[in-house]
């Protein structure tokens, strides 16, 4: 069915840009968009690492892992989506706005844990989140509060970051990354440096966010058990290239996420040795 | 401009900016009674009250300004890099042209509120410690230090344009004072070749004083204005292009 441009307009005009974030209006139907989509994204650096024709949909509410090795390519698509870096080649868009042209737009309703990314270390937990928060104009004075208790940073609020642990700045990432009420949140290796109870805070906040206000989640791991627990599809990232994509409903009765992952591995790298052994 | 304010608390929170304000403020109320004191002792009078903001301007502007103005930049643009903290604002929805605009205009205000500083303690020094302190001289004082925000901010962007080529604040530090002393070189060596530079118009104000409104200083201004947006637009395109 043709998209009717006037009917949008209208449309748009009558629930504003917020309402149509996730869906677009076609005549009789409303059919969703997937939060984000990748489209045959390359990103490739001068050592040969990267990804490479990268394609795959994120859709509303779903718990999307995406899962490799170190090394992979994990934090680089990551970082593509949220404009850190520039894609070679391919399109982006979340919410159905390309990050690359519409930046300001398709990010107004994401929350990002980049890896590698710091917080401003001379500052307290609490300005380092007011500055994010300023950003959001339309955010309430109370939520950096909110979010500090969630991650359970509360008591270390007026504390430099300087002085924190690398699990402590991790928790303040993550009530960064949730800091402006996102529906769409992307996290980097979330629980790197968190210990046994911060890694079980993470997965049941997480838990909670998607399943009580519909919260879209993309993780990027190397961890199996966090993919295990929260996520309802995986994709397979191994040397720069999705190896494989499966959905929690189509795993056998004998198969976990973690022995998909162990076969796609050993899968390629066989795949690969073939390869080689034909050079 | 929701981020001019992130900036500025960035920028206020650092102690070295505080202690550099604090001597920034401390300078000509010491310099005051030492030049009272040497005069005294010397039978001389080199300075009055109305020239003394002027002579302190004139060593702010060629020494001290310049160094804390390449201090701040190197700090706010390779330093930010260097500790991984720019991505925690680029992930926001904030374009890097806010952004890079909000980092210019804070360093504009830091600048500005210095020479205000150094402005009203060099004229409570000379009222105070300095024979002939005039209103006339605190007019011509207050218009000097106003027009010396401009070729400073000439260099400003010329520096910021410059660091988005290096990835410490340290180095971007070093090389924005080695560059800064070429040109102040330059100016002395080769005076044709200097007139390209903004450091040449380092005596602005002098000019204005003594000639006033005439299409020369005119035509100096516009010079320094497409400084301005040349190296602005350059160091834009460059930060824009970067990747984290």
């Amino acid at each position: 069915m043709i998209l009717n441009k006037e009917l949008k307009a209208v449309l748009l005009a009558v629930f504003g840009s917020n309402k149509m974030d996730s869906s677009i209006f076609l005549l009789g139907e409303v059919k969703s968009v997937p939060v984000l989509e990748i489209q045959n994204v390359t990103k490739q650096f001068k050592n040969g690492r990267g990804v490479e024709n990268i394609s795959f949909k994120v859709n509303q509410g779903e718990i999307f892992g995406l899962l490799g090795p170190n090394g992979a390519g994990k934090t680089t698509l990551m970082k593509c989506i949220v404009a850190l870096s520039r894609p070679d080649k391919g399109t982006i868009l979340i919410n159905g706005h390309n990050v690359m042209e519409h930046f300001e737009l398709a990010m107004k309703s994401v929350g990002t844990l980049i890896s590698g990314v710091e917080a401003f270390d001379y500052l307290t937990a609490y300005e380092n989140l007011q500055l994010a928060a300023r950003l959001y104009p339309d955010l309430e004075k109370t939520r950096v509060d909110e979010v500090l208790r969630w991650v359970g940073m509360e008591a270390h609020k007026r504390e430099k970051v300087k002085s924190f642990s690398t699990g402590m700045k991790q928790r303040l990432y993550l009530a960064a990354a949730l800091l402006s009420k996102p529906s769409f949140v992307i996290l980097d290796e979330p629980t790197n440096g968190l210990d046994i109870e911060g890694k079980l805070d993470f997965i049941q906040l997480i838990s909670r966010l998607a399943k009580e206000e519909g919260v879209t989640f993309i993780l990027s791991t190397h961890l199996i058990d966090e993919v295990e627990r929260l996520c309802d599809r995986i994709a397979i990232l191994s040397k720069g290239k999705i190896i494989g994509e499966i959905t929690r409903t189509e795993l056998t009765e004998n198969q976990t996420f973690e022995s998909y992952y162990i076969d796609c591995i050993r899968m390629g790298k066989e795949v690969n040795d073939v390869a080689e052994l034909k050079k | 401009m929701q981020n001019l304010k992130n900036e500025w608390i960035k920028l206020t929170r650092k102690r070295s900016t505080i202690v550099l304000l604090i001597i920034t403020a401390i300078f000509p109320l010491l310099a005051g009674p030492l030049v009272q004191m040497l005069q005294n002792r010397f039978g001389f009078t080199a300075f009055d009250g109305e020239s003394f903001p002027l002579v302190i301007l004139s060593l702010a502007i060629t020494f001290y300004l310049p160094l804390l103005l390449a201090f701040v930049i190197s700090d706010m643009f390779a330093g930010e890099q260097e500790q991984k903290n720019l991505p925690f604002l680029l992930v926001r929805p904030i374009s890097r042209y806010h952004l890079f605009n909000s980092k210019i205009l804070c360093t504009g205000i830091y600048l500005f509120i210095l020479l205000i500083i150094i402005c009203i303690t060099s004229l409570i020094t000379g009222a105070i410690w300095l024979e002939n302190f005039t209103f006339h001289g605190l007019m011509l004082g207050v218009t000097a230090y106003i027009l010396s925000w401009f070729p400073l901010m000439a260099i400003g962007v010329l520096l910021v344009f410059l660091v988005q080529w290096i990835g410490s604040s340290s180095k971007a530090l070093t090389f924005s004072i080695l560059l800064y002393l070429v040109m102040i070189v330059l100016t002395y060596l080769f005076p044709t070749v200097a007139q390209w530079l903004p450091a040449y118009d380092n005596d602005w104000y002098q000019r204005w004083m003594n000639s006033g409104f005439n299409v020369v200083n005119l035509g100096r201004g516009v010079y320094l204005l497409s400084w301005f947006a040349m190296f602005f637009t350059l160091g834009f395109n460059k930060f824009n292009q970067k990747e984290f």
